[in-house]
């Protein structure tokens, strides 16, 4: 029922206000441009990278799904919220009688409680199939390699190989994988704690003294990107960079004999 | 004090002023308050102008206005500031001046207490800034301290030590007015005000205290095991002997997230205790919010890991699932805010404004919020900009929009005249327009893997125009603060006389006079809602008690 603020006295008898709209509107024109906007938007990335990586597609496809959830709830609480300024304002001929003073809607109330509790754990689902995709390690990479963090470089070790490379100032170093292979990384720090973040991948992990991190990496097609430590870890932080490289299996393969000559020959490592 | 007097007394005893001793020895709450509010303030100006240093740094790629070492003293006490010195404390300093007031209460529970704790903070405060001086310089270990970083091998220096004593003095004075503020709530309320009666700025402060006691003393904890490293040879996180580094980072954040909530429940409690007033109705589900107050709480404490979801160490399925559960609790105080304005007759004076502008910020911060709380997202997301945008619209245009919705709307009751509107609208639109012109470029600069705390970046890491776009929006928010600042100076120059109840506010502080005499009431109107104010000046207007009845007592 329209209340009595709804309405004005026009030649003896009440009229319902022109300026106001329907009653149920808001929430349904909110839904609607919700919905708008979510067709509008399937095609977009929301301003987050692809994924170059399996794992990282994984956490880009969720980041998409909880865009849907996101776009509609924001338009209508923002078309709520909107409609009630420009609808409910005082008017400039307002007879100064207060309006109804309701206090409580218990019906609305258990709604707009349980609605999110539904919405929540739909969330969750996504959630958690996408973090045991992400996180899963298989048992039989095709190489492994130790990365170890340190106050401002990182060395990449390659497990059985005998090859090592390290960062110097002034030389960033490079990951180099097998592309279409998975790759498991050994993550740990020798000082205090860092994180190894590639923003193509979505994905960081932090490096921690005592603790020691693993996680798969499978990059589908060769290709270079920049990766930065995440975790601020003092003076240097800023400069703690590193490539990572995917690399056709059978070039990899000649990258790492490669470096195991070089380095043996010279007992050293590359950068 | 009695409820049986009809009418209130023509005249009140007026307060008295102070002179520095005055300032110096004061048990009084009110007073205390301002202490609060004015030594926050200047430390809001400091943090700012820390900002202001960071946002000149990164406006374009490759600068050198600030060194390194500089750069990470410089956003590790802004951190510092805004979370121990501006935010958290502002809602201490308005529950002092304002939680007695509102319960008709003459003081805290304990006064003298409560200037220890004030004192306490002051002292933490100028602590950590006189660090400044020493000789390595202020900490530099970001506001979270992380373990091992914060040892003495790689923190050498007093500035580090001073960080932690400052930071043990705030805590312990948090603590103490944690305690006051209880015992005042639960000891102090005049006759006829109910538990279920209270302002809802009361009910929040109560659950805040109550979260104070729950956070502080792990994080007290923390810092002194820390102190017992760098000082004592202790290795509690150093792993090489048998220490643990990720136990720091659990102490912290198991204060950290309920700190969170400390840093905007009160203010929560302060918009919804605005937005009815400028409505022109009460709020709308008082018991669902003040249930949704307590369940925000009781699941602060079961959150924390959801800021360690990239250790590799926690259960993140348990702490994303919790996380998300927040979202609904929060969800309902929306719903309370949009129930309270809708049919109401909305008027947009200045402390409405910076509600809606509290309201259409949060709502940003909110959203993001629940994208971080989901593990796999946090992946990408934790430590970029994206994070920083997030805590900025939760903390900056969140709690301190709600800050400066309070502070137009107490300010009459505090002084007796009221602050100007049109200064104040328009420090409401350029702190807006420059707020969101500052952060949300900061979410795009985060997506493009732009990791936090960094001093500088490389023009082709695509970072710049974001940057560029954040400075620029930082100077239109530098004008929206420094028309606060000439608003006050304005305002306390032309003194334009407010009378006690300038706005038809419904809550019992604006029962007495503006400013309130010593001990705060010589009259107390019957309270029989939650707000007696209202229910007296309206007492011969039906429409006042109609809608649906006012409902006596609990849900």
């Amino acid at each position: 029922m329209p209340g009595p603020e709804d309405r004005e006295l026009v030649n003896g008898s009440w009229k319902r206000r022109t300026a106001a709209g329907p009653r149920r509107r808001p929430p349904w024109l909110g839904a609607a441009a919700g919905s708008a906007a979510l067709l509008a938007l399937t095609g977009c990335d929301f301003g987050a990278p692809p994924g170059a990586s399996t794992q990282g597609r994984t956490i880009a496809d969720l980041y998409h799904v909880l865009w849907y959830f996101a776009i509609p709830v924001g338009v209508i609480v923002y078309g709520l919220i909107l409609w009630s300024i420009f609808r409910y304002r005082k008017r400039r001929d307002d007879d100064g009688a207060l309006p109804k003073q309701t206090r409580y809607a218990f019906g609305l109330e258990v709604t707009y409680t349980v609605i999110p509790i539904l919405m929540v754990v739909a969330i969750f689902g996504f959630t958690y199939r996408a973090e045991q995709k992400v996180d899963r390690v298989v048992p039989n990479p095709a190489v492994v390699v130790d990365v170890d963090g340190f106050q401002w470089q990182w060395r990449f070790t390659y497990e059985g190989k005998g090859v090592t490379v390290v960062g110097t100032p002034g030389n960033v170093p490079t990951l180099v994988l097998p592309a279409g292979q998975t790759a498991q990384i050994v993550l740990r720090s020798e000082d205090v704690v860092h994180a190894f973040y590639v923003s193509a991948f979505l994905f960081q992990r932090q490096a921690i003294p005592g603790v020691v991190n693993r996680f798969d990496l499978t990059i589908p097609s060769p290709g270079s990107w920049p990766g930065v430590c995440s975790q601020y870890c003092g003076l240097d932080h800023t400069s703690m960079d590193f490539i990572v490289r995917a690399v056709p299996p059978a070039t990899f393969q000649a990258w790492l004999s490669e470096q195991q000559s070089s380095q043996s020959a010279t007992g050293g490592t590359s950068s | 004090m009695s409820t049986t007097v009809t009418a209130p007394p023509a005249e009140h005893p007026k307060a008295k002023r102070l002179g520095l001793i005055g300032w110096l020895t004061t048990t009084n709450h009110k007073q205390i308050g301002w202490l609060y509010l004015g030594t926050t303030f200047v430390f809001f100006l400091a943090g700012g102008l820390l900002a202001l240093l960071i946002r000149i740094q990164l406006s374009r790629p490759d600068m050198s206005f600030l060194s390194r070492q500089e750069y990470n003293q410089i956003f590790t006490i802004h951190g510092t500031t805004m979370v121990f010195l501006v935010i958290a404390p502002i809602g201490l300093g308005l529950a002092n001046y304002f939680v007695p007031l509102q319960i008709g209460a003459p003081d805290m529970a304990f006064p003298r207490m409560n200037a220890l704790g004030v004192w306490l903070f002051i002292g933490g405060g100028l602590t950590i800034y006189a660090s400044f001086l020493s000789s390595h310089g202020a900490a530099s270990a970001g506001w979270t301290f992380y373990a091992p970083l914060s040892d003495s091998q790689f923190s050498p220096g007093a500035g580090t030590d001073m960080w932690i004593m400052g930071i043990l003095c705030i805590s312990t004075g948090s603590i103490l007015t944690a305690v006051n503020l209880m015992a005042t709530v639960f000891m102090m309320r005049a006759p006829g005000m109910t538990m279920w009666r209270m302002p809802l700025f009361t009910w929040n402060m109560l659950i805040t205290a109550l979260l104070i006691l729950v956070a502080f003393p792990p994080l007290a904890g923390a810092l002194a095991l820390l102190f017992i490293d760098r000082h004592f040879g202790g290795h509690f996180y150093t792993p090489a002997f048998g220490g643990s580094a990720v136990l720091y980072q659990h102490l912290f954040w198991f204060f950290g997230h309920p700190e969170v909530y400390i840093m905007v429940l009160p203010f929560f409690g302060i918009v919804t205790d605005v937005i009815p007033v400028f409505s022109r109705k009460p709020i709308f589900g008082y018991a669902g919010f003040v249930l949704a107050s307590m369940a925000i709480a009781g699941l602060s404490m079961a959150v924390w890991a959801h800021h360690m979801f990239t250790t590799g160490v926690v259960d993140n399925p348990f702490f994303s699932g919790m996380s998300f559960l927040i979202a609904v609790p929060t969800g309902i105080k929306f719903f309370n805010w949009i129930g309270t304005m809708w049919r109401g007759k909305l008027t947009f004076e200045t402390p409405m404004l910076w509600c809606i502008g509290f309201l259409l910020n949060f709502l940003i911060g909110g959203i993001t919020g629940v994208m971080l709380a989901s593990a796999p997202i946090d992946y990408n997301m934790n430590n970029t900009y994206f994070v920083v945008a997030h805590m900025h619209y939760v903390l900056g245009g969140g709690s301190l929009f709600a800050i400066f919705a309070g502070i137009y709307y107490w300010f009459p009751k505090m002084t007796g005249f009221r602050l100007n509107e049109r200064i104040g609208k328009w420090g409401f639109w350029f702190t807006f327009v420059g707020f969101n012109l500052t952060f949300w470029p900061l979410f795009v600069a985060g997506l493009r893997g732009m990791p936090r705390r960094i001093q500088s970046y490389s023009p082709s890491a695509g970072w710049t125009d974001p940057n560029t776009l954040a400075t620029i929006g930082f100077f239109v928010l530098l004008v929206g603060v420094i028309l606060f600042a000439v608003n006050l100076i304005v305002s306390i120059r032309t003194r334009e006389p407010a009378g006690d109840n300038p706005w038809d506010a419904g809550t019992l502080e604006w029962a007495t006079t503006s400013p309130p005499p010593e001990h705060n009431f010589t009259w107390l109107p019957p309270i029989r809602s939650e707000r007696p104010v209202f229910d007296w000046n309206h007492r011969n207007d039906a429409a006042a008690a109609g809608g649906d009845g006012a409902r006596e007592g609990g849900p």
